[in-house]
């Protein structure tokens, strides 16, 4: 099963890329005119087409791409001229940090949230928790972090209002910085896990099993923790892995209104500027990243439902 | 130690006229020598120049770090490549040029400490001061310049060779003497170079890649890099030891940190994250920020104008009288005085106050649509036509000014549709020749006449197919060599207006920008913004108050 999925991954990748490839291709303009800059001549913008083999075909100039990526090189940006794995090297462990930081926060939130409010169905805190949420999966990214910066940052002092410093100059510090980026990014992920959990929560504290769990004089929290939490996070974990995919997506807006210099920014940059090597670049991450947390999610299940288990062998 | 000196030449007077400390020695029969002169022996600029209001070094505490927050930090390290104005003056910290501007554009020496030009306007001679070495220890001189010179013109994807092509030949005098032979006569040659085009690079550095940095070996300026990660980050750090202009790098360490979103360097400037940026957003918020933050704001127009480009080869805007009513038609000021105030100065014309090629209070078409009706039925366009125009989605300027040019010129039959666009398509779209119009900011010049050639000419080809001919012919009288200063303006005003007349660029207003700071940084009052291409100010002389 993996095997095949593998074959069916790397089908994605070249799907993908090309497909990005093609539609770049297509735009208007080329990295040959933003390097030779807006003053530049015909001549000059000529010249840099001819020396970047920017007028092949664009099936020669994929090829020659999808060639050069089989040898483990994912060429030169043709702008600041830094390899490609160079520049998402610097930017991907800020993204990942931004998008760790935003899942861990979205999962505890979640988890807190979604068990008060289905081991409490119809009460205050339930409708609380359910109006809060509704407004949380309605509310832009952008608009959470503009007003987080200017509420936490600005108006109080107590988190940076952008930014990012690595791990290695102090957790704390490096935390510091991501959680408003974080929240900001996790707030509709907390929402959307917040209901589901609620709701495959509340359909497994009725079902047989967890009544009987009861009924032999466990207590709550065990039941929840042992009995019905396992069984209520199928859904959960399907719905999450979606998610990470959509917060790889969401840091591009994040990422700009904190400044921090992740795989979102370099993508924006890139594109901007048609610097294709460093767009497919960050496409081929990308979609490595979603095809693995679509993996790990399958392969969950089987933690999580042993009949699963049992087919599979 | 601090110098003095004075300029001489018609030049040297450029935009302000009676520029102080001005002395003409025009030698009619023989020489022409064109500006500037060191009176006084080494050192920097006068502060009465425009340096900053903290003025004596005193003041300043040169241990700080400047924090700089930049919406574009440099994307490479070699001072030829970077096409971005924006980002090539943290390329100037570590690299010198030849001269520099001040706030009010006048010319001021840098390594070279002048520069004559011939009776026929064909050579121009720099003599280069003795006390400026690069990193390496090595002098700046003469077969420096050449190299670097010739490096603008034939590196691969130089952003400088297109001002530097009119230089046929780099003659090595002397060790301090250069005498660079030109096609055509060129004066304002000087004050490009006090931009990119004159930067000086170390021999040495032969075959290297200078794009992520010169390993302390390629620059002379007063900052090496520390670290750089383009388009993100680059710390500078001072280079010990006596640095020819005393008045420059006042602080140890300068810090550019990128914030793609204006937003965030404004929200990092209000939390004391970064020291000073530009200002951007409207201008009552700005205000606001300056007050609530405790932040000093200064605003000034610059030489960029917003106007609307037409198109002379399109029709029906090959027809001047049609080109006449559309500007008749748009009532620029009250656009500039309502819906622009503070934002943009009201301008009819494309060269800003201070100007050579400026005549006060002429408007070559002022607004007056009873007579653009007139025009365009004369043209035989009585019920009007359909007109698209570009214009860069997300430039607030550019946005808003279009709805008010769609609203006034709806008043004359003409019916304006907008097409939005990305901002890096734009100029390739006006080049494919195929787009009749577009409401844009011109990047701006050191000089009138490169400001004429890139806007009729090179980059927007406002004249190249059409009409060309009589503004190279001004442009032509306005660089002719041996005019004293006050034919000299009549010239350059001569040039102005015949470009105007083509009807070809609408002026509406020169965009005002700003810079912001914490109160005890110095000089963001005074960089010279206005007048270098793209409002991208020079921060050698900025400086952090002593506590």
């Amino acid at each position: 099963m993996i095997l095949s999925r593998a074959a069916w991954s790397l089908v994605i990748l070249v799907v993908a890329t090309f497909a990005v490839f093609a539609l770049l291709s297509f735009s208007p303009g080329d990295a040959a005119e933003r390097i030779a800059g807006p003053e530049a001549s015909q001549q000059a913008i000529q010249q840099v087409r001819d020396r970047l083999h920017l007028e092949d075909p664009v099936l020669v100039q994929y090829g020659r791409w999808l060639g050069d990526v089989a040898h483990g090189d994912l060429g030169d940006s043709l702008i600041t001229r830094q390899p490609v794995t160079t520049m998402v090297g610097n930017a991907l462990p800020k993204t990942l940090s931004l998008v760790f930081v935003a899942t861990a926060m979205a999962i505890v939130g979640a988890f807190v949230a979604g068990v008060v409010s289905a081991l409490r169905p119809g009460s205050l805190l339930d409708r609380l928790i359910i109006g809060v949420t509704s407004l949380g999966v309605a509310a832009p990214s952008f608009w959470i972090a503009i007003v987080l910066v200017s509420a936490f940052a600005i108006n109080r002092s107590w988190f940076p209002a952008g930014g990012y410093t690595t791990m290695s100059d102090g957790f704390g510090s490096w935390l510091h910085h991501l959680i408003l980026p974080a929240a900001a990014l996790g707030t509709v992920t907390t929402a959307e896990l917040t209901r589901q959990l609620r709701g495959s929560l509340q359909d497994a504290l009725a079902r047989d099993f967890t009544l009987t769990a009861r009924a032999k004089g466990l207590s709550t929290p065990r039941v929840v923790g042992k009995h019905a939490l396992k069984n209520a996070a199928i859904p959960v974990v399907t719905v999450l892995g979606l998610r990470i995919a959509q917060l790889l997506g969401g840091a591009i807006v994040v990422e700009r209104v904190f400044a921090i210099r992740g795989l979102g920014t370099i993508t924006i940059d890139a594109v901007n500027t048609r610097d294709l090597p460093v767009v497919l670049g960050v496409v081929a991450i990308f979609s490595v990243m979603v095809i693995l947390t679509n993996l790990l999610v399958d392969l969950s299940y089987s933690y999580f439902n042993p009949k699963l288990r049992s087919q599979s062998r | 130690m601090n110098s003095k000196f004075s300029m001489a030449g018609r030049r040297g007077a450029t935009r302000h006229g009676a520029t102080r400390g001005l002395r003409r020695s025009w030698l009619a029969a023989c020489v022409a020598v064109l500006f500037v002169v060191l009176a006084a022996c080494s050192g920097g600029s006068d502060a009465s120049d425009g340096k900053s209001d903290g003025g004596g070094d005193g003041d300043l505490d040169r241990s700080a770090t400047l924090r700089w927050g930049a919406t574009a930090p440099p994307t490479t390290l070699d001072p030829q490549l970077e096409s971005n104005s924006g980002k090539r003056i943290w390329l100037w910290e570590i690299y010198d040029r030849l001269f520099l501007l001040d706030k009010d554009g006048n010319l001021q020496p840098g390594i070279a400490e002048s520069g004559d030009i011939s009776s026929d306007g064909l050579t121009i001679t720099l003599k280069l001061r003795d006390d400026a070495k690069f990193h390496d220890g090595s002098p700046v001189n003469a077969a420096a310049v050449k190299y670097s010179l010739e490096r603008g013109q034939k590196l691969s994807g130089s952003i400088v060779a297109p001002d530097l092509e009119l230089i046929s030949a780099i003659n090595v005098v002397d060790d301090s003497t250069v005498a660079l032979t030109l096609t055509s006569p060129a004066p304002y040659l000087l004050k490009v170079l006090a931009t990119s085009p004159g930067v000086v690079i170390n021999p040495a550095s032969e075959g290297k890649d200078l794009a992520n940095g010169d390993e302390g070996l390629a620059g002379s300026g007063p900052y090496e890099v520390g670290s750089f990660e383009p388009n993100a980050n680059l710390t500078l750090k001072r280079v010990e030891g006596d640095y020819w202009d005393s008045k420059a790098a006042n602080f140890a360490t300068i810090e550019v940190k990128g914030y793609p979103d204006p937003n965030a360097a404004m929200n990092a400037l209000q939390t004391g994250e970064i020291d000073a940026t530009l200002g951007r957003g409207e201008p009552a918020q700005l205000k606001q920020i300056a007050s609530t933050g405790n932040l000093n704001l200064y605003s000034f127009p610059v030489s960029g104008t917003l106007s609307l480009f037409l198109r002379n080869t399109i029709k029906p805007l090959e027809d001047l009288r049609v080109r006449e009513a559309i500007a008749r038609g748009i009532d620029r000021k009250s656009l500039s005085e309502n819906l622009f105030k503070d934002v943009c100065e009201y301008n009819p014309q494309a060269f800003i106050k201070g100007s050579q090629s400026r005549v006060e209070g002429q408007d070559p078409f002022p607004y007056d649509p009873k007579a653009a009706k007139a025009l365009l039925a004369e043209a035989g366009y009585p019920n009007g036509f359909e007109l698209p125009v570009m214009v860069v989605g997300g430039y607030a300027p550019a946005e808003n000014g279009v709805l008010v040019v769609q609203e006034d010129l709806a008043k004359i039959g003409i019916k304006v549709k907008v097409n939005q666009i990305l901002e890096t398509d734009q100029i390739d779209l006006w080049r494919s020749g195929s787009k009749p119009a577009m409401f844009t900011a011109a990047s701006s010049q050191p000089d009138d006449v490169p400001y004429v050639q890139r806007l009729w000419f090179s980059v927007y080809g406002l004249a190249e197919k059409k009409g060309g001919k009589e503004i190279q012919a001004a442009i032509d009288a306005a660089v002719k060599p041996g005019l004293d200063e006050a034919s000299a303006k009549k010239a350059y005003e001569n040039m102005g207006t015949v470009a105007l007349k083509q009807g070809t660029l609408i002026p509406v207003c020169n965009l005002i920008a700003s810079t912001m700071g914490a109160k005890d940084v110095v000089g963001l009052d005074s960089m010279p913004l206005n007048f270098l291409a793209d409002a991208a100010g020079d921060p050698r002389y900025l400086g952090k108050r002593s506590e």
